[in-house]
């Protein structure tokens, strides 16, 4: 097998991963049933990343303010 | 290789939460499954076209290894002769090029039946040609290889956009998740 060949296979066993990672986060989205609100700026976040490439995450989404959440 | 669809048809639940008024996770979710698929759009075209250039660099060697064990002299002009079979071959290696990219295929069949190995019909050929055809090859394969490896930059960066585009939901669902269990467990 060839590096390219490698690596394209690499690729493609990421993006399965990543289609898994995705199927785990339905279900966890599924356990919060609706009980939780995200902010508003979220999106904007994920528009950088996708837009720009690889991104630095913001750190404060890794612990949103309890305010968000609806008890 | 598995292909998913980003988008609310694939969960029911998730079609059934959405509330375009307010920023639930379902909502998210569904903007993010929208943002994906055009991002796999396009990561699925360069993994098929990753694929084709494999095959066709692939049988540019098969060519450029016939080639290379053609007759050859220090008088470039002195004529050897191939077998029809090995003419075959190297129609053959073309066709397969035509199968993933038919223009580059007719490129290199009108190169090679113009001064290079494929110049005469009666499979005569001389060192001459074979130096054309080899050094023709040669930047055929290169200009490929500096094309693919482009393209896997770009994949790489893609790849990475998605990965971190999906590890910050998860990041962002799992602590919403926490403070959930966190408010719950104050008010018990």
């Amino acid at each position: 097998m060839s590096f390219q060949q490698h690596e394209l296979a690499k690729f493609k066993a990421q993006f399965e991963q990543q289609n898994r990672e995705w199927q785990t986060l339905v279900s966890a989205i599924e356990e919060l049933d609706g009980r939780v609100a995200l902010p508003a700026d979220v999106l904007q976040v994920f528009d950088e990343v996708l837009d720009a490439g690889p991104a630095t995450p913001r750190g404060a989404l890794a612990t949103p303010p309890h305010h968000y959440v609806r008890a | 290789m598995t292909q998913v669809t980003f988008n609310a048809v694939s969960s029911p639940y998730l079609a059934a939460n959405t509330n375009v008024n307010g920023l639930t996770p379902e909502s998210l979710m569904i903007y993010l499954g929208s943002r994906l698929n055009q991002l796999d759009e396009k990561i699925q075209t360069v993994f098929a076209k990753q694929e084709r250039n494999q095959k066709v660099q692939a049988a540019l060697n098969e060519i450029m290894t016939i080639v290379t064990e053609f007759q050859s002299s220090e008088d470039l002009s002195e004529e050897f002769v191939m077998t029809e079979e090995t003419k075959a071959q190297i129609e053959a290696n073309i066709e397969q090029i035509r199968a993933q990219d038919p223009q580059l295929a007719a490129e290199i069949d009108e190169q090679l039946r113009h001064g290079q190995v494929l110049n005469s019909n009666n499979c005569r050929y001389n060192t001459r040609q074979i130096n054309a055809t080899k050094e023709y090859l040669k930047g055929v394969t290169k200009d490929l290889e500096s094309q693919t490896q482009l393209e896997m930059i770009g994949l790489q960066s893609d790849m990475s956009a998605r990965q971190t585009a999906i590890q910050l939901a998860t990041n962002l669902i799992a602590a919403m998740g926490e403070s959930l269990k966190s408010v719950a467990s104050n008010i018990r």
